[in-house]
């Protein structure tokens, strides 16, 4: 059996033309993607490939979807969101760490308890892409220096337009983590009313 | 946060609030560019849409963007040639006909004056004909005199704007990534939801605007061809375009068909079946084309609508009348995004 190589250069012999167009899209792809390419290890693709939600998308998916995203720096204590703003995008912790509290955001944000704290490859603010003309439930604050990625409702729309397949493959990543979601909520709700009926019948 | 991290606040809230004014002193300043450049945006707007089948289909998107450029160049450029020569020849017969023209209108007002002084017994005079005359004569005169200009900047347009249109439809996200990268974090979400919004709205105004004067324009030139009129596909152009222009536009489109067929058939009888196919058009736009295209999209009240129009025409003249609505659609926006309430999400 002769391999690709051999029937190329068969053909080149024998001066048989070619109909085959180069596709320069994905060779510069490649280009970039061989191992022994110096590439920073914190580019957005690598990154994204990281991350569990997106582990169905190809290499060439996350390049794709990469470019549609916003890189956003914020300082120790600077407040990403308040509890009742506009909620528009989605966001991954790139670096750094994210407070997230369940009360409206004053100018002293450190006397407040966070419910939660979110660290690299974590994600919050998955219906605000999903939802349209909805405000934020809580408030989300930068615990110290910290990069966020986002991909926010009108990247959604345009993805949609450009590369439909991708847009679909985010759109069920994200509905899955909603759909986690809610199937925790739903357990801890089984759960305090099986402590309610514990204590009732005390 | 620390002192340090404050004082970058600051800095970035004000580099976009430089960046903003910035913007907005070249509009209104520079018409040179400006003019171009929103013109580039409006066919961007238009545009885009085609340029996103062509790609889905496979085409490279370069290829796509030169095709959709190659089809709007022509489709332009070709009319206007032939326009050039049409209005050529009539700029050389303008000083011929003025004086037969002026023949022409002061029998008709001394038939008009006789008629009013034996029905009414008012003699009207010769004054307000001579100053009418004295006038038009001045001002097309004017007009004429300005073609030279104005072919002088059309001609820059023509170089411009699909210059600026490439790159619009190339790299429409690299060129709103730059706003965005200078707008401060705790208004990023806000000022991206706002400059979405409005490009959505702005876009789906402007299609369905080129939608009614292609429909109008249609209707008119096929009953002006059907009328036996002379330029009626110029004359169709002029009314579609006109069309933008709210209330005043179907009056202003309707003026230049009736003074031709006017002057060609020479008897204002003729003019009766031209008022009754702007009528028609207008008609047709008001009853179906504009409730089920416009008035959804621009979503004001008609005194909003009529204000808005005075104002522009106030501020900047008939290219004011033709912003005005994507401006108060814009206003309306911005007031409806600071003081909107929605639903609450869940995180």
């Amino acid at each position: 059996m002769s391999s690709f190589e051999q029937d190329q250069l068969k053909k080149i012999k024998e001066g048989v033309r070619s109909n085959d167009t180069l596709d320069v899209g994905l060779v510069k792809f490649l280009w970039q993607a061989n191992v022994l390419n110096r590439t920073s290890k914190k580019t957005i693709p690598r990154f994204l490939r990281d991350l569990t939600i997106l582990e169905d998308f190809s290499e060439l998916e996350l390049r794709n979807l990469s470019k549609f995203m916003h890189v956003r720096n914020f300082t120790a204590n600077e407040i990403i969101f308040r509890k009742g703003d506009i909620a528009l995008g989605f966001y991954f912790v790139f670096e750094g760490a994210v407070s997230i509290f369940n009360e409206e955001i004053g100018t002293k944000a450190d006397s407040l308890q966070p419910v939660l704290t979110l660290a690299r490859y974590d994600d919050f603010g998955e219906l605000g892409l999903l939802q349209k003309d909805t405000t934020r439930s809580v408030s989300a604050v930068a615990k110290i220096p910290t990069v966020l990625i986002g991909i926010f409702q009108p990247d959604l729309d345009e993805l949609v337009e450009a590369y439909p397949v991708i847009a679909t493959k985010l759109i069920k990543s994200v509905s899955t983590i909603v759909a986690q979601r809610l199937f925790e909520v739903m357990q801890e709700v089984k759960l305090l009313q099986d402590k309610i009926r514990t204590l009732e019948n005390k | 946060m620390s002192a340090q991290d404050q004082f970058r606040e600051n800095k970035s809230v004000i580099v976009f609030i430089i960046f903003l004014i910035g913007c907005l002193l070249v509009f209104f300043m520079v018409p040179r560019i400006t003019l171009p450049l929103g013109l580039a945006y409006v066919f961007y707007l238009m545009l885009r849409p085609f340029k996103s089948m062509l790609v889905k289909i496979g085409l490279p998107s370069t290829l796509a963007i030169l095709i959709v450029l190659a089809g709007t160049t022509s489709a332009i450029v070709l009319p206007v040639i032939r326009g050039v020569a049409l209005i050529e020849e009539e700029v050389v017969n303008f000083d011929y006909n003025i004086p037969n023209l002026e023949k022409y209108a002061k029998e008709k007002y001394i038939v008009t004056r006789q008629f009013i002084k034996e029905k009414i017994r008012i003699d009207i005079g010769n004054d307000h004909f001579q100053n009418g005359m004295n006038f038009v004569v001045e001002h097309s005169k004017k007009i004429i005199a300005s073609i030279p200009q104005l072919f002088a900047s059309f001609l820059e347009w023509t170089f411009l704007t699909p210059f600026f249109l490439f790159f619009f439809l190339k790299d429409d996200r690299g060129v709103r990534k730059i706003s965005l990268n200078l707008c401060p974090n705790f208004l990023f979400e806000r000022y991206y939801h706002l400059t979405y919004q409005f490009n959505k709205k702005i876009g789906n105004y402007v299609f369905a605007k080129f939608i009614e004067a292609s429909i109008i324009g249609i209707i008119i030139g096929i009953g002006l061809i059907l009328m036996g009129v002379k330029f009626p596909i110029v004359l169709a152009i002029v009314a579609g375009v006109t069309n933008i222009i709210p209330y005043l536009g179907p009056i202003l489109g309707a003026i230049p068909a009736i003074a031709v067929t006017a002057f060609q058939f020479g008897d204002f009888q003729q003019v009766l079946p031209v008022c009754i196919l702007f009528l028609i058009a207008n008609t047709v736009d008001m009853v179906f084309v504009f409730p089920l295209l416009v008035s959804k999209i621009v979503d004001l009240h008609p005194i909003s609508v009529v204000l808005s129009v005075i104002l522009g025409s106030q501020l900047f003249g008939v290219f004011g009348m033709i912003i005005s609505i994507p401006m108060a659609v814009a206003i309306k926006l911005i007031f409806a995004e600071f003081f909107s309430n929605g639903q609450t999400d869940e995180i």
